[in-house]
């Protein structure tokens, strides 16, 4: 029989590897989508803005509903992975980083959609005459401006992503040692009546959120512009 | 230099609508436009610049057309090479003088072209800022401030230096400081310069041409 610290340390790792996949992938996709919005004047923008923030505001299942619909065998994107690769999502901890990454997404997005918003054009517009190309405008001057942003962003993105439960739960279950994240397993701890698991768990899941804050705070002291 | 510009353009925000229709040519080496607030001279020089497209018209500086509507021609203001001094002077508060100086020498297209350079110390020498190059931009007085901003507009010899109202964010005290400066550095950069400004005491620095601008559209001209 597993002991009890076993039994916390494995949905810990799990959750840290789902969290952090997650948010990695949300950074790249994220910058590149505030940066596509903010840069260009195109039709349905407004939509599509309204769109990324959506999963903000939805009700954690219902999210995970409509990732289950599309990414299981008979949707869009799951038919096709399963078609093309054999690739399957439900039930995986992938599909669990594709729940947490799209419910935390928004708030990378919005961090740095109000981060590039920020950046005095002048800077932009005295580095295009220096000579620098709209990407190296983007990678030289936007981006560093916006750091602070974007770090802030991440943060949250990433704490969102370690405590989500419901569209985790709907797209990939809670299968111990394979998808049962902290908050499901503290969920299930509590369900079958295991109050020391549940005490183990949450005091694990409440340090990891201190220790997250202390380094943030720590690694961006007084790096201000 | 020989210059010519022949732009319309409708600048339009929510009830507010502001048309400039800019028309000059001149073969001097310094041109001062001059006017009043809100007259259009920024967006004049931001489109000499590439940083605004006009709606209409064309831009011919020497033997090169920057812009021209029928055609089809609009170079990027980064092919352009012309240096631009803005009035809040943008240095990059994230990069130290030195970095700030030779932002352009990393760019792709210039680190890859043969295009004429100062090396950074003599730049840093003729401006007198060596003792400054690992400081940031929020540590300099304005003087500094304007004097790197010239360095760093001027170390890949661009052809045309533009001014944007360069004493208006200067304590008045140093402004005739600063006024001769600028001279010495037109003679000895010998490079010609198109300066807007509201100021009437700017008008005396240079010889050359003046416009004034009342409005969006050139109102007088006068040979100085």
């Amino acid at each position: 029989m597993s002991s009890l610290f076993d039994q916390a340390w494995i949905p810990l790792l799990l959750t840290l590897k789902v969290a952090g996949c997650a948010t990695l992938l949300v950074l790249i996709v994220s910058i590149f989508l505030a940066y596509v919005v903010t840069r260009y004047k195109f039709l349905g923008r407004d939509i599509a803005d309204a769109l990324f923030t959506l999963p903000l505001v939805m009700p954690p299942t219902v999210l995970g509903y409509y990732l289950l619909v599309m990414l299981g065998k008979h949707g869009w994107i799951g038919h096709w992975l399963h078609e093309q690769f054999g690739i399957n999502l439900i039930f995986t901890w992938q599909g669990a980083v594709i729940a947490a990454g799209v419910a935390s997404f928004p708030l990378l997005y919005r961090a740095a959609r109000a981060g590039f918003d920020d950046v005095d054009h002048k800077l932009e517009n005295a580095a295009r005459v220096l000579g620098a190309s709209e990407l190296e405008v983007f990678l030289r001057v936007t981006i560093p401006l916006s750091r602070n942003a974007i770090f802030a962003g991440t943060m949250l993105a990433f704490a969102r992503a370690m405590g989500e439960f419901g569209a985790t739960l709907m797209v990939a279950g809670s299968l111990p040692a394979k998808t049962q994240t902290l908050s499901l397993a503290v969920y299930d701890a509590v369900q079958a009546g295991q109050n020391n698991l549940a005490n183990i768990l949450v005091i694990i899941a409440s340090a990891v959120c201190v220790v997250v804050i202390i380094s943030s705070r720590k690694l961006f002291a007084g790096k201000h512009f | 230099m020989v210059i010519q510009v022949s732009i319309r353009k409708l600048f339009r925000a929510r009830e507010y609508s502001f048309q400039l229709d800019v028309d000059f040519s001149s073969d001097s080496d310094t041109i001062t436009i001059f006017g009043p607030s809100g007259a259009g001279k920024s967006a004049t020089l931001q489109c000499i610049a590439g940083l605004v497209t006009p709606d209409h018209g064309n831009i011919g500086v020497n033997e090169t057309i920057f812009f021209h509507s029928t055609h089809k021609i609009n170079i990027p203001p980064r092919l352009r090479k012309v240096g631009y001094l803005f009035q809040d002077y943008a240095l990059f508060p994230h990069l130290t003088v030195a970095e700030n100086i030779w932002f352009s020498l990393k760019c792709y297209r210039i680190a890859r072209s043969d295009r004429p350079r100062y090396p950074l110390d003599e730049i840093l020498e003729l401006f007198e800022i060596a003792h400054l190059s690992q400081n940031y931009p929020h540590q300099l007085s304005g003087g500094q401030k304007q004097r790197v901003a010239l360095a760093r507009a001027l170390i890949v010899k661009p052809d045309i230096l533009l001014l944007d109202e360069p004493f208006a964010a200067l304590d008045p005290m140093i402004r005739s400081k600063m006024r001769r400066e600028l001279v010495q550095v037109r003679e000895r950069f010998d490079i010609p310069l198109i300066m807007i400004t509201h100021d009437p005491e700017d008008l005396a620095i240079f010889g050359g041409s003046i416009f004034s601008l009342e409005n969006g559209s050139i109102i007088k001209s006068a040979e100085a």
